[in-house]
Order: structure tokens, then C-alpha cells, then sequence
């Protein structure tokens, strides 16, 4: 069974299409992803790329078409739903942490009631997360009285502590001023060497050059082209491609 | 042009910001005489509140009679309870009352000027109630203090002085208890106040007739404050659980589904009717019978009047039950109840909506159940966001017990228009009804100042502050 899970691609996506009313937000979708890969969906506002990702851990259903993650398909049925979600950590651009919850109650709720773990369990490793995203000395405080930054690194510590085997993240980085930018990337980055099979949505064009083992443009709810960092930024093939990328890299 | 770009070396010491002038003229200026027109309205009102007040300062030191509160006090507070049976309703009211210090203990935090309030208006009471009766009759105002005043504050002092003991005593209970252990506390608050509600009902009425101890009072000829504050009582603590759940089952909207728009007079269609029918039951969500069932409770009970209500309750309850056996005061608790819950519902429906919406992605993202994810995020971030609307819902509903009037039982307002009708307290309104007034404000503003310190302290904080 494992062997079959390792040959397996852990993100399938098969013609995935979503409407909203009449709005044809993405338009078939098809997408493999292997486990341990990094994947950075670039794009114009509006193209459905942050739509796509969130049907990954079905915070939005596909209306039509597959999606296959870690070997389960999503449907209707809810305990796949959950299923899947105990094994996707998402982090949101606008990181929304608890804001009644301590920092370290934020990191150890979904451990201690969904994995069970005993709490002493959950809060050792809640710290070594906040110490593995550098800050540890604010375990105590609440979410409010955090810089944006650091609230962000806060956010990824919650998803990472439920050991995920992928990670979704939605703009992650564009809510932050510019000084904070960076705490957030270079965790991202530690995360992307780690092994985690990595999705990424973000306008950082740095970053998924660095990063990135694959690059997608989303355009109009397709991807319209894939490729290697190199290959993209250097030899973009489609003419949304070319004019997306002058666009970014002309200010 | 200049090519070189300008910098500013950061001040090293902070300016004052410039100051405000300020002094009493500076504020009766800004203030009260800031235009012509504001000068007019100060003097007007000026007028108006002097007179008013100058008048109800002669009434109270000159005229008032409280013979009429003293010499019914009793009955006003208990009704036809048995005299000797009294001391049950001591003991409730302890336990009620050291549970509220309790939670306050637990969940709040006490203000200084609460606590020197309470403190200050106890002792004065004291004092004056016990070193009156030795004021010599030399002036008028003395004789009129002697024979009028301190009669009054004498029978007040010692209920006065069991409320304030047990708040404050209930109060560092649960400040030390919060210390000792938050979870068991806290937990223990709860339990508490559910295990209240039976045991209070049952000291107060008693099981049956030939109880030894506590034999059964009849609640028919409960009155006064006591039907009142039961009443109340019941009320607040069961409606509350029975509104959140109400809220939780009309909540949940709809996933957006694809919703073409309907052709131009679609009603003259019998397909688009079915369309309309069918689109409108996909969106009540994923348990539409439960949703209608809450959305029509909700709106049924916010149409009627309370008294409707309660007649209903009185007069229909026990025909289609085939018996009288529930009784008249447990028939008004249960209508009070059902009728109040429906604005509870909506009131945490509020709250609920008011949510940002990320708040419960982020708990699904993370794997939380549907139960979780209300219980531990949604529920609680809404009802902190909620409590001013909550509290001046609970200060209604322990004003419109009154209403109970229709049913034929008589709370503290009935028990107190029914002794204005004796011949001997005629022309003595003025009196019964401030007192009756100055009780419901005190519990009334009691309740409105521990939300006020519920929303401050800790447990009422919401984010981002620093």
C-alpha cells in the first residue's frame, strides 16, 4: 500500500470546474503534484487561482471533474472531508488565528480534538514549531498583540502542527508591509526543503523563482502554462505569460 | 532642479503635544454656552431639572409616608408565602446570590468603585438605620427622619446587608477559585448554575404536602418580589441555552449554488414555480426541516404580544393537555421562556453573523468538526461580541414578568397595586411606586453593571488590543 502511495501523485486534479452564479470561475482544471514537490500558482487577481486551492482542502466543492488527494477523492461525503483536511494545513492571507485563544491555545486546539493528543503532547510540540518559525517567547500572548509577521508565522506553526503532509498557502505574504515580508518567506522557505509537498499561491516573484520546482500561470480559470522557475521567467512561451511578467518585473 | 535627495535626522526628544486649555469656565463654555442657542436650552432644562428636583427633595424630607412600604413590606416580598417558611427563601436567595458573585469572581472583575459603592451604601444604611432612632426631636426634619426614614432603612438593612455579603463574599470565592484551578472553576460555575435551577425550585416549593421541613408551598400563592424573581430567574437560565440552539439551527446558509436569474414574469409559469420552490429549499442548507423549523419559531414568537403569550400558555396549554396539573406560575416560566428564547436566537444569530468569515474557514482548514468549531471559535467569539444586546434582553425580560398580571398572578408590581386598593393605604401611589420602581432599577442595574465589567475584563475582551 505504501509503495502504491509513494508512486501515486499526492494532488490530482481532473477537469475541475466552479462556477459562481453565472461567473465561470475555473474552467477545467488538470493538475498533478508529487509528494515533496513545490508548487507556486502565479496570476492576475481574479484568474481562480485562490479559488483552486481552496477546493483542495474543499473550503469551496468543484461543480464538475475530480480531485484526488493523498489517494482519497473528494466528495459530498464528510468523512473524507475531514479525513483530507487532518492531512492539508492552510494558511490564509489573512492569517485568521483566534483572536480569543493565546498563541499556543491557537497551535494545540485542533491537535488535542482532532488527533487526540494528550495536551503536554500538543504543547511540546506546539513550542518547537514557534521555536522552528522564531518565536518562541510569545507563546502567552494573544493574536492582537502580535506585529503581522509575526501573527502570520503563527498561522503556519497551527497548520504545521497537525503534521500535514501538504501544505496550501493563499497569499500568505500579501497583507504584511514590506519589512515582514521576509520572516514570513524565509520560514516558507525552510518549510519548502523540509519535504512537504508544498503549494503556494503568491505574487513574490523572488521567491518562486528560488523556490519553485514548478511554476503555474493561472489566466481566466485555466492554467495556461507550466514549467520550471527557469524555463518560466526566462523563456515564458504564452503571450498572457510574457505580458503578466512584464507587467510584475517593469516597477 | 537639485539631483540630491533631502533627509530629516529623526528628533531625538518626543514635542509635547500643545495643551488643551482646560478649568470649569473653559468647560461650562465649550460645554453649555458654546452658542446662543445652546445658552437657551442650558436655561431651559436648568429650569425645569431644578424645579423638578427642588420638589421631589421637599416630598422625601417632608412628605413622603413609608408606613405603607413597612407595614407591608412582607407581603411585598413574598406574597402569601407562609410567614414560617421564610427562611427557604433566605436560603435561595443565598445561593442564587453567591453563585452570581461566583461567576463575577470567575469571569469579571469587580471595579474599585462597584466594590466602594456597595460597600459605602451598606454601611451608611447601617449606620443610619441604627444610630436614627437616638436623633432628638428638636427640628421637624428630625421628627419627620425618626418617624419616617429609619423605619424604612430598618427593615431594609438586614435584606440589604445578605445581598451584599454573599456577592462579595461569592465574589472572592471565585477570584481565589480562578487562581486555584480556571478549568474546574470555571466548570463548576456552570454545573452550578444548572444544578440551581431545579434545587432553588424545589427549596422554594417543595415536594409534597407532608414534607418533613419543607412542605409544599403551592406556587399559586407565591407574590411579590419573590414570583418576580423566580419567574425571572427560570426564565434567564433556561432561554439562554434554548436561544443558542435556535440561533445554531437557523444559521447556516446555503452553499452558493448556480442560480441563473428568472425569466421576466416567471409566475405565469407552473415549470418556474417549481424552480423557485425547489431553489429556495436548496437554500435553506444542508438541514432544511430543522432551519424552517427554527426560522419559523423565531418569527412566530417575535409576532405575537407576551401577554397573547401568556393567556395562551394559561388557558390553552391545559385544554389540549386534557388537565390542570401544571400550574399557573410553572405555565408563565414556560411561556416567559419559549417566548424570550426566540429573541435570544436572533440576538446570537447577530453575533454570530458578525463573525469574519475566515474565522470558521480557518477551523474547518484545521480539521475541527462542525461541533468543535462552534463550541471552541464561533460560539464563543460571538457571544463576547453579543453581551450588551444579551444583558438589555435579560433586563426586559425581568421587567415584563410584570406582565404575569394577566394571568391572574401577582408579582411585586401586582402585590403592590393590590395594597394601594386597601382603604388605608389609599393616596400612598406615590410612595409604593418608587419603591417598586427603586427595586427594579437596583436589580436592573445590577445586571447592567456586571455586563459592563463582563465586557472589560478579560473574558470580555475581544482582539486587538494591546
Amino acid at each position: 500500500m505504501s509503495e502504491q502511495q509513494l508512486q501515486q501523485p499526492m494532488i490530482i486534479a481532473r477537469d475541475v470546474h466552479k462556477w459562481y452564479g453565472d461567473f465561470h470561475a475555473l474552467r477545467g482544471i488538470n493538475l498533478e503534484v508529487q509528494a515533496g514537490e513545490t508548487v507556486v500558482i502565479i496570476g492576475p487577481s481574479g484568474s481562480g487561482k485562490s479559488t483552486f486551492i481552496r477546493t483542495i482542502n474543499r473550503l469551496e466543492e468543484h461543480e464538475r471533474g475530480e480531485i484526488i488527494v493523498n489517494g482519497v477523492t473528494l466528495s459530498n461525503d464528510v468523512r473524507n472531508i475531514h479525513d483530507i483536511r487532518e492531512e492539508i494545513g492552510m494558511v490564509f492571507q489573512s492569517f485568521n488565528l483566534f483572536p480569543h485563544l493565546t498563541v499556543i491555545q491557537n497551535i494545540t486546539l485542533a491537535p488535542i480534538w482532532v488527533r487526540r493528543w494528550p495536551k503536554a503532547k500538543a504543547e511540546k510540540v506546539a513550542l518547537e514549531l514557534l521555536e522552528r518559525v522564531r518565536i518562541p517567547e510569545q507563546a502567552n500572548k494573544y493574536p492582537g498583540q502580535l506585529s503581522g509577521g509575526q501573527q502570520q508565522r503563527v498561522a503556519i506553526a497551527r497548520a504545521l502542527a497537525m503534521q500535514p503532509k501538504i501544505m496550501l498557502f493563499d497569499e500568505p505574504t500579501s497583507a504584511l508591509d514590506p519589512e515582514m515580508i521576509k520572516e514570513v518567506l524565509d520560514v516558507m522557505r525552510e518549510l519548502a526543503q523540509s519535504g512537504l509537498t508544498l503549494i503556494c499561491v503568491t505574487h513574490e516573484m523572488g521567491f518562486a523563482h528560488e523556490v519553485a520546482n514548478r511554476v503555474l500561470f493561472f489566466d481566466q480559470g485555466q492554467i495556461v502554462e507550466e514549467g520550471t522557475p527557469d524555463h518560466f521567467f526566462n523563456n515564458p512561451q504564452h503571450e498572457r505569460t510574457i505580458e503578466f511578467l512584464s507587467q510584475i518585473l517593469a516597477h | 532642479m537639485p539631483t540630491s535627495t533631502s533627509t530629516t535626522t529623526p528628533t531625538a526628544v518626543p514635542v509635547q503635544r500643545p495643551i488643551a486649555a482646560a478649568g470649569p469656565i473653559h468647560w461650562l463654555r465649550n460645554n453649555l454656552f458654546r452658542s446662543w442657542l445652546d445658552t437657551l436650552l442650558t436655561i431651559f432644562v436648568g429650569i425645569v431639572a431644578v424645579s423638578l428636583i427642588s420638589r421631589f427633595f421637599q416630598w422625601i424630607t417632608s412628605e413622603a409616608q413609608w408606613t405603607v412600604i413597612t407595614s407591608n413590606f412582607r407581603v411585598l416580598m413574598q406574597g402569601l408565602y407562609p410567614i414560617d417558611q421564610g427562611w427557604r427563601l433566605v436560603v435561595a436567595v443565598i445561593v442564587i446570590v453567591a453563585l452570581a458573585g461566583i461567576s463575577w469572581g470567575i469571569w469579571g472583575h469587580m471595579f474599585t468603585s462597584t466594590t466602594i459603592m456597595l460597600v459605602v451604601g451598606t454601611f451608611s444604611v447601617l449606620i443610619v438605620s441604627i444610630l436614627g432612632p437616638t436623633i432628638s426631636d428638636s427640628t421637624d426634619l428630625a421628627r419627620y427622619f425618626r418617624g419616617e426614614i429609619v423605619p424604612l432603612l430598618e427593615i431594609l438593612r438586614v435584606p440589604i446587608l445578605i445581598l451584599v455579603l454573599c456577592l462579595l463574599l461569592g465574589y472572592a470565592i471565585g477570584q481565589i477559585a480562578i487562581v486555584l484551578a480556571p478549568h474546574g472553576a470555571q466548570r463548576g460555575a456552570i454545573i452550578g448554575w444548572l444544578l440551581s435551577i431545579p434545587v432553588v425550585f424545589l427549596l422554594v416549593r417543595g415536594l409534597a404536602p407532608d414534607t418533613p421541613g419543607l412542605p409544599l408551598v403551592p406556587t399559586s400563592i407565591w407574590g411579590g418580589l419573590l414570583l418576580t424573581f423566580m419567574m425571572a430567574f427560570v426564565a434567564i437560565v433556561s432561554c439562554f441555552p434554548l436561544g443558542i440552539l435556535l440561533a445554531l439551527g437557523r444559521s447556516p446558509g446555503g452553499t452558493s449554488p448556480r442560480q441563473a436569474p428568472l425569466p421576466a414574469f416567471w409566475f405565469i409559469n407552473f415549470h418556474q414555480w417549481y424552480v423557485v420552490g425547489t431553489r429556495w429549499w436548496r437554500n435553506l442548507g444542508p438541514y432544511p426541516i430543522f432551519k424552517l423549523f427554527c426560522a419559523l419559531y423565531i418569527e412566530f414568537f417575535r409576532g405575537v404580544p407576551l401577554i397573547t403569550v401568556f393567556f395562551t400558555a394559561n388557558l390553552l396549554v391545559p385544554f389540549a393537555l386534557g388537565s390542570t396539573e401544571l400550574d399557573s406560575v410553572v405555565r408563565a416560566m414556560i411561556a416567559l421562556t419559549l417566548f424570550e428564547a426566540a429573541y435570544i436566537a436572533e440576538i446570537v444569530r447577530g453575533g454570530l453573523q458578525a463573525l469574519p468569515p475566515g474565522q470558521l474557514e480557518a477551523a474547518k482548514a484545521l480539521g475541527l468538526s462542525p461541533l468543535h468549531a462552534t463550541l471552541f471559535i464561533t460560539m464563543p467569539q460571538a457571544l463576547r461580541t453579543v453581551i450588551p444586546a444579551l444583558v438589555g434582553q435579560f433586563i426586559t425580560m425581568f421587567k415584563d414578568t410584570s406582565l404575569v398580571a394577566v394571568v391572574g398572578l401577582l408579582d411585586l408590581l401586582g402585590i403592590a397595586q393590590g395594597v394601594l386598593a386597601q382603604q388605608q393605604f389609599a393616596g400612598r401611589q406615590r410612595e409604593m411606586y418608587v419603591f417598586v420602581a427603586l427595586v427594579f432599577f437596583i436589580f436592573s442595574f445590577g445586571m447592567s453593571r456586571a455586563a459592563q465589567q463582563l465586557e472589560r475584563s478579560g473574558s470580555g475582551r475581544l482582539q486587538f488590543e494591546r
